[in-house]
């Protein structure tokens, strides 16, 4: 029998991946995520010729609205928020038709059944082939709700058509409830259905640690502890709260940024290479990294952490509050809103190179970075005769992801001139100069990526565990905890025993 | 008769050097510092570029530093002169601020003016300035190469060749299907003008047997069709077996340029400016295809240094090579 011809018009070289035909349902389709984040990429793609034709969307939410003013509502969002991009208005119009809208409460169960009749439209009338991609931009309390809401009504069915649902962090707000969590999506959907987005790792930084990692055979001889002291990885925002001081005191930085981004990235930066590129091989590479990440025990805890809590100071030439005069905040919030924790990774590559992770707000500059921090030289053969400087100037290797997205490696060199001065330089490649393409939004990249079904951005359910379970012991400690907060000014790098905790093990933070 | 000028690539070199160590020398009080000022000097490969010395040298200019800042390069302009006996250089620096970013971004660029009875002289110069270790690129732009006796010494310079067989005065000589067939790189911007539409007709037919794709038609709107439709019949005879690929002239108006693509049974795809209407069973759609300028055709073809398959297959399908006058 002759086997059906596949199109051998694909041409690699040129083209971008082909993405089958689907209709995306957004959950809090009237909702900030949606409008600021998910049109705006969903229509560059558009722009960019990226979706099929006949790609639809079917936004819900409480809000009663016509298809016509949910358009418009979206079409305002993207003029407004779309960024490098112009805005077309015959594009727009064409890509409104295959948007609709169907107001609808997650708790009643009588939505989900409408909903299933209106996809079952929606895809014979767009020719959609019953792919469905569902997008839970809810408060994460709804997500099990909504994942059963969509399994009563056969939706989650792959009959007819691949069905996947990407969720939003926070994935628990601890262990016990990330697992809770996964055992109510499991029983509606396969691990393979459900995407867990974490876009730090959809940023072209992060993916570029891999290439650079990876893709070069000079750097990963020399990336291990024979080599390598210590890692430091700061992200560090010059903005407070900004008026959500309700959310953030429930959750902390140590919740909102390490245990999911941080983590991520020290994956990225300490995983061993994988056997292909693809999807799992790298998960499992990326999880088998995350379940090697030391537990503290409890009396560890204090030694290896620092909990902070930014107070009134003076940012860009302006007076600004404390937390606990922000919106939303109680007056003794315990809440850390800077935290730096010492990471170590017990496995042959890495063992005794501590991990130094700090992230918090209203810290001096808006910077994330991964600084390796290498092994002095052997033999400081300058030490006689000119002074010791170059053992004072170990080697580093900075891997910048943002503002400045791009990597420098510092070494020192030989000042110009009689003696033997030396002095460090810089070698630095600038993503941005060597790549003067636009760089697609985390947005851009996640959303493709979720309607191909190349989940290797994606968070697997271990990796979301592996990370909670090495968070947890901060979490119980810091719990019992009365912290002396504020204990950092807004505009500092943090509390002084963030200081004081490097300086224990012979370090200092490097100020970026 | 004055004696005949001589550049040379050593003295262009040195030139540069003492061009870089001005623009990076601190200024009084400045002290190096990490993400601040100061220029970063790039160089991914060197693009050679022919162009007619009469040239509007702002246009070059615009098409250069787009280029440049997706491709940081050296540029080597060789501005070939009808007459006389001249052969002259110049270096510069192009420079610029990325978005958001705090240290410019600069890269050399190198001008040389030669008549065309000293073209013999161009390789030997510009060998030696092409920065080592990264990709060479020559785009032929200036159709005075045809006359041109031997340009064999500037072909074995690169490692790719891009012409644009859409531009009055194309080169003849620059028969592709020869230089292709013995082992060159090349590519016509013609080609890359075509990537867009393409892809939508790739995605439009994805899943169907292309088997059962009896007939297509190109319209075109002129006397005869241009190179983007030819390449675009020729596309379809390499890649769809047994269709049968037609160019259908509408009316004697245009310049040859491609108006739309019927392919059996219901796609009719409509070529507008800067988009395109489309019809495929009962969906009706509007896709983006935002009219390419050189510097994008340029960014296109400097991504890929490799021999490019599908390119090729089409060069060797085409119906007829008629370079434009």
């Amino acid at each position: 029998m002759l086997m059906s011809q596949a199109s051998t018009l694909q041409d690699l070289l040129r083209f971008h991946r082909k993405t089958p035909p689907c209709t995306a349902v957004i959950f809090g389709a009237n909702g900030d995520l949606t409008r600021r984040k998910l049109m705006p990429a969903l229509y560059r793609l558009a722009w960019e010729g990226r979706l099929a034709p006949g790609f639809a969307i079917i936004g819900l939410s409480r809000t009663p609205l016509s298809n016509e003013a949910f358009r418009q509502l979206m079409r305002d969002s993207v003029a407004k928020f779309l960024e490098d991009s112009p805005f077309d208005e015959d594009l727009w119009n064409s890509f409104a038709q295959g948007l609709f809208y169907m107001p609808g409460d997650v708790g009643d169960h009588s939505t989900f059944q409408r909903l299933a009749d209106c996809l079952r439209e929606v895809e014979q009338s767009r020719q959609t082939g019953g792919n469905t991609l569902f997008y839970l931009s809810t408060q994460p309390s709804q997500y099990a709700e909504i994942v059963e809401g969509i399994g009563a009504a056969g939706m989650a069915k792959e009959d007819g058509g691949w069905k996947r649902v990407i969720i939003e962090k926070p994935f628990g707000h601890d262990l016990t409830s990330a697992k809770e969590l996964n055992a109510r999506l499991q029983k509606v959907l396969d691990e393979r259905q459900i995407y867990r987005i974490d876009h730090y790792l959809g940023k072209e930084t992060v993916q570029n640690i891999l290439a650079f990692r990876f893709g070069n055979g000079i750097f990963e001889p020399l990336w291990n502890r024979r080599y390598i002291e210590h890692v430091q990885i700061t992200a560090a925002e010059s903005i407070g709260v900004e008026g959500r001081g309700g959310y953030y005191q429930e959750a902390g930085a140590l919740r909102d940024m390490i245990q999911n981004h941080l983590l991520q990235v020290v994956a990225t930066i300490a995983m061993e290479p994988s056997a292909t590129f693809s999807p799992d091989a790298v998960r499992d590479e990326r999880a088998k990294l995350l379940r090697s990440i030391h537990v503290m025990k409890p009396e560890e805890v204090a030694a290896n952490t620092v909990a902070g809590q930014y107070g009134p100071g003076r940012v860009g030439g302006g007076q600004v509050v404390g937390f606990r005069e922000e919106k939303g905040v109680r007056p003794d919030s315990q809440t850390e809103t800077y935290a730096a924790v010492r990471f170590m990774i017990e496995n042959w590559r890495w063992a005794n190179v501590p991990f130094y992770i700090r992230t918090g707000k209203y810290l001096p500059k808006r910077v994330t970075e991964v600084a390796i921090h290498y092994r002095s030289a052997p033999l400081a053969v300058f030490r006689n005769e000119f002074g010791d400087n170059s053992q004072a100037m170990p080697n580093l290797l900075i891997l910048r992801i943002q503002p400045e997205e791009g990597i420098s490696l510092k070494f020192v060199s030989k000042h110009p001139g009689a003696g033997m001065t030396l002095r460090p330089v810089s070698m630095d490649f600038n993503y941005g100069s060597a790549f003067g393409e636009r760089s697609p939004s985390a947005y851009e990249t996640l959303l493709l990526d979720a309607i191909i079904g190349d989940a290797t951005l994606y968070t697997r359910q271990d990796m979301v565990e592996a990370s909670w379970t090495a968070v947890q012991p901060i979490l119980d400690y810091w719990s019992t905890q009365k912290f002396p907060f504020p204990n950092y000014p807004a505009g500092a790098w943090g509390p002084a025993a963030a200081d004081e905790m490097l300086s224990r093990y012979g370090h200092a933070w490097r100020r970026p | 008769m004055p004696a005949a000028q001589a550049v040379k690539p050593d003295a262009i070199l040195h030139e540069i050097s003492e061009l870089w160590n001005n623009m990076t020398k601190p200024q009084p009080g400045e002290a190096p510092e990490e993400y601040s000022s100061g220029s970063l000097r790039a160089c991914a490969m060197t693009l050679i570029v022919f162009i007619n010395d009469e040239d509007d040298p702002r246009a070059l200019d615009g098409t250069l530093e787009a280029v440049m800042r997706a491709h940081p390069n050296r540029a080597i302009v060789v501005r070939l002169k009808e007459d006389g006996d001249e052969l002259e250089s110049r270096v510069s620096a192009r420079c610029w601020m990325p978005v958001g970013h705090h240290r410019e971004v600069c890269c050399e660029e190198i001008a040389i003016t030669a008549s065309l009875n000293r073209l013999v002289d161009v390789p030997g110069i510009v060998g030696p300035l092409a920065a080592p270790d990264v990709p060479r690129v020559v785009w032929f732009r200036s159709p005075r190469l045809e006359s041109a006796p031997d340009i064999s010494p500037l072909l074995n310079l690169t490692d790719k060749i891009i012409v644009d067989s859409e531009r009055p005065g194309a080169p003849a000589f620059a028969d592709l299907r020869v230089l292709s067939q013995v082992g060159h790189i090349v590519a016509d911007l013609a080609w890359t003008r075509l990537t867009k539409i393409r892809e939508l007709v790739a995605q439009l037919l994805d899943g169907r047997e292309l088997g059962a794709i009896g007939n297509a038609f190109i319209d075109f709107s002129g006397t005869e069709a241009s190179p983007g439709a030819r390449y675009m019949q020729a596309w379809f005879r390499s890649e769809i077996p047994g269709i049968d690929a037609a160019l259908h002239r509408i009316d004697t108006a245009g310049r040859g340029e491609m108006k739309a693509i019927r392919i059996d049974p219901d796609l009719n795809i409509q070529l507008g400016p800067n988009c395109a209407e489309y019809e495929i069973g009962t969906l009706r759609q509007r896709a983006n295809l935002p009219e390419c300028a050189d510097c994008d055709l340029l960014r296109e073809e400097l991504n890929i240094m490799t021999h490019d398959g599908a390119f090729e297959r089409a060069l060797q399908r085409m119906s007829v090579w008629i370079p434009r006058s």
